[in-house]
């Protein structure tokens, strides 16, 4: 409890109920009801249970998200973040008090309307219907009930949990910066929550639907539920019931999402903060999505690349978010200087500790993948997954080395300006003749009609010096990508060194008197 | 006994470096001026003194401890308001500090009567149940700073504490101060009121281009600092004035009629001298009036790089 009855929870129990605010939401949720009751009583219920669903998912997940999203933007708006910072609150009880503080009227109203929910749903015997031809189910499926409810708590959940988590780190990738300037917008983490309550409810909680249905005698146009396609899952060798894989996954990412809330907190309270929870995640994440994997499959190469897909993604988005902080390199090779290790850990970049995860999965899709020609090939596979990586690396570089050249306000012109560069403009301007246009189309048709890649003109080769590429012969596209990434390193490496050297310099000059 | 020593600071944003090589001590129990032009870093140092930001290289210590090696030992230690500090608005002036007891682990038996004293120190006792949405620059001022001295921290650091207050607000800041400054608290201050870090202020550091350009004791400073003299002299010619430029440690900077302006850098017993010199040699002084230079005038000089 001592968790829970924070600091920080009281103050937000104290800003969001007051008695009128206590009131409103039975008020409301008592006239719907007996307005639901009394319009048509013959699919009374039917809309009342539809009602209260949406009304939930608006409360739960559009209105939670929202305040989600803004409780930390809103402590950096009115620059009271500083003093949050310098309290002695700790990490866990600052999330899990701001967490449940900030959401805790959207929950008061969100779960009065799931209890009525639940007694409608599983409790209240609808009247038989005007005219129907045939008795309605009268009881209710206690099974269906009980996860129908706590998948739509899991929706409000992991929507919230992640607009936390995605304001948190995007306050991290203004870290170059300080007060008021540290604000990211909300939007982003709003939005991101909101999407990923819309995969669970969609996925998972229509089973309410066709529940609903079949107990008021009522067609439903909802798609097939989780539980029908997918009754039993295998993870590995184990075949896990769809309800309990299911709910251990949406725990497991809401854990992850608390948990990574956690540890920025930490880092901005200024505790050691090493990378090993993100790498804690890395490799929970690849045991999660390993385990779902067919070895049998024909699939198989291609959901290994899926994975090694998401690693490089991780990798690629953690590089981009730690850029407005490259003051940590030179942090880290001061204390590795001092022989100061951990502390020269908690200033190591995550994006370093995801690269053995990536080749990890490289080598374990080589030792799986058949050792043949073709698209789908080891030798094709691991050309394609390490040029990702080394595009991956050379766009995180350049990122970096972005950053390092102005306070990070036209950063993002500047990023996009460099993608559309490098993805589109240089690509363009490589296949813009005529003739290599024919080829480029020639083959492209050709492939798509008879399934096969053929000979492979040389023109569509040099794709690889802009785009990972699958091709057997690594000095086509590894080579390329490799060189890249080296050269954008050395940028970064050049640009960090030339600024030591200008501030040290400067600091040696006598101030301007 | 030293409250904070800083060796060697370096700190720089992503783009370029703004503290160079900064080291100074404070003492227990003094009140330091923090000053310098805008831009120069005081509140970035300020920033890095109270572990909000972590430094490059160098080193900051506080009561005996690293701030790198133990930021949230320093916490306790240290209240800090920032140059552009928040408040709950919807909370009352007695949940807003009953929050950062809270926040701060002021022991649970304690709080009422430590949100009392706090009230009563800072001035806002009479409006506890006040929103503080509802206060004037200088009641959420004063409530900033009750809010970083919640838990009795030994060192108090204010980012302009005054800007944007009126008259009376700076005067009743001033002596909160200094009653804190009495009651054993070090205290740092940034500010570009020269005018009023004079009323409490110990001792000054100024800060100019991310460096350190002058640190002093202002009493010290007193004493040996350069004051402007107006010595009165009844039809004054030119060999008077050829006598008072032979003077040692004078300076003739103007005459106005019979006033000459001097800026005379000798010590209170010299300056007695001065009159004695003046008077045997039967210069017609009808006026000798002294200025002790003021704060400014020592920001001034400092930054002039005259002393």
């Amino acid at each position: 409890m001592k968790y829970i009855l924070t600091p920080e929870f009281h103050r937000n129990i104290w800003l969001k109920f007051s008695a009128f605010r206590l009131a409103v939401a039975p008020v409301f949720l008592l006239l719907l009801t007996v307005t639901a009751i009394n319009l048509t009583r013959e699919v009374s219920s039917y809309i009342l249970v539809y009602s209260l669903v949406s009304i939930y998912i608006v409360v739960t997940v559009l209105w939670g998200c929202f305040e989600a999203s803004s409780a930390v933007q809103e402590e950096l708006r009115t620059n009271t973040w500083d003093f949050q910072r310098m309290s002695s609150i700790t990490p866990a009880q600052l999330v899990i008090g701001k967490f449940l503080g900030c959401t805790s009227y959207v929950w008061y109203f969100g779960l009065l309307t799931l209890a009525i929910f639940v007694y409608i749903f599983g409790f209240y015997t609808p009247p038989l219907a005007v005219g129907a031809a045939i008795p309605l189910t009268q009881t209710a499926n206690m099974h269906d009930l009980f996860f129908a409810s706590l998948y739509l708590l899991f929706a409000g959940l992991i929507g919230q949990s992640l607009s936390f988590l995605v304001s948190l780190i995007a306050m991290t990738a203004f870290a170059g910066r300080t007060g008021k300037h540290r604000q990211p917008r909300p939007g982003n983490a709003f939005i991101a929550g909101v999407i990923a309550s819309y995969m669970v409810f969609s996925n998972i909680a229509v089973e309410v639907s066709r529940d609903l249905s079949e107990k008021f005698g009522l067609s439903h146009s909802f798609s097939v539920s989780v539980f029908e396609r997918h009754p039993v899952y295998r993870w590995f060798h184990w075949d896990i019931s769809a309800e309990v894989f299911i709910t251990a996954s949406l725990s497991f990412f809401l854990f992850w999402f608390l948990f990574g809330s956690y540890r920025i907190a930490r880092s901005e309270l200024m505790y050691g903060t090493t990378p090993i929870g993100w790498a804690g995640f890395m490799g929970t994440l690849l045991i999660y999505c390993l385990g779902l994997t067919d070895p049998m499959a024909a699939a198989y190469p291609g959901q290994l690349l899926g994975i090694f897909s998401l690693m490089t993604f991780l990798t690629y988005a953690v590089m981009v978010f730690e850029a407005a902080d490259t003051r940590k390199y030179a942090r880290f090779v001061g204390y590795v200087q001092q022989g100061r290790l951990m502390k020269a850990f908690e200033n190591t970049h995550k994006w370093i500790v995801s690269v053995p995860f990536m080749l990890i999965v490289y080598f374990f899709t080589l030792s799986r993948v058949p050792d043949q020609a073709g698209f789908l090939g080891s030798m094709a596979t691991g050309g394609l997954m390490l040029s990702m990586m080394m595009f991956a690396l050379r766009d995180g570089f350049i990122v970096h080395a972005v950053f390092r050249t102005g306070d990070g306000r036209n950063a993002a012109f500047k990023i996009v300006s460099y993608y559309v560069l490098v993805y589109l403009l240089l690509p363009t301007l490589h296949f813009s003749t005529a003739s290599i246009k024919v080829q480029v189309w020639y083959w492209l048709i050709n492939m798509m009609r008879s399934g096969v890649a053929g000979t492979v003109p040389d023109i569509v080769k040099t794709a690889a010096y802009y785009f990972p590429t699958p091709f057997d012969d690594y000095t086509l596209n590894v080579l390329p990508a490799s060189l890249e990434a080296i050269v954008a390193g050395g940028i970064l490496f050049a640009l960090i060194r030339w600024q030591n050297l200008r501030n040290n310099r400067s600091s040696l000059e006598k101030p301007a008197v | 006994m030293k409250m904070v020593q800083v060796e060697s600071l370096n700190f720089e944003y992503p783009e370029k470096r703004v503290l160079h090589d900064v080291s100074f001590d404070i003492d227990q129990g003094s009140v330091t001026a923090l000053v310098g032009p805008n831009g120069a870093g005081k509140t970035t140092l300020l920033r890095c003194m109270v572990a909000l930001e972590k430094v490059q290289s160098g080193k900051i210590t506080i009561g005996g401890l690293d701030v790198s090696d133990h930021p949230r030992d320093v916490y306790h230690m240290t209240g800090y308001l920032s140059d552009f500090f928040g408040l709950y608005e919807g909370l009352s002036l007695r949940q807003c500090l009953t929050y950062m007891a809270w926040c701060q682990n002021v022991s649970a038996l304690d709080i009422k009567k430590q949100v009392l004293d706090v009230a009563v120190e800072v001035g806002v006792d009479h409006i506890l149940d006040q929103k503080a949405q509802t206060l004037s620059r200088g009641y959420r001022q004063r409530l900033g700073v009750g809010l970083a001295l919640i838990h009795d921290p030994r060192l108090l650091i204010l980012d302009e504490p005054s800007s944007g207050m009126d008259p009376d607000a700076r005067i009743a800041l001033s002596r909160m101060i200094r009653r804190l400054h009495k009651n054993g608290k070090t205290i740092i201050v940034s500010s570009h009121i020269l005018n009023e870090l004079e009323d409490y202020c110990t001792d000054m550091l100024v800060i100019k281009d991310g460096r350190v350009a002058e640190q002093v004791k202002l009493q010290e400073y007193a004493k040996t600092a350069a004051r402007t003299l107006d010595i009165g002299i009844t039809n004054i010619g030119t060999a008077q004035m050829d006598f008072l430029m032979k003077q040692p440690k004078l300076r003739v900077i103007s005459t106005d009629g019979d006033i000459v302006k001097c800026e005379f850098t000798g010590n209170t017993a010299e300056q007695q001298q001065l009159l004695e010199t003046l008077i045997k040699a039967q210069v017609p002084v009808y006026t000798f009036s002294g200025t002790v230079h003021t704060l400014s005038d020592a920001y001034m000089d400092l930054t002039a790089g005259r002393i």
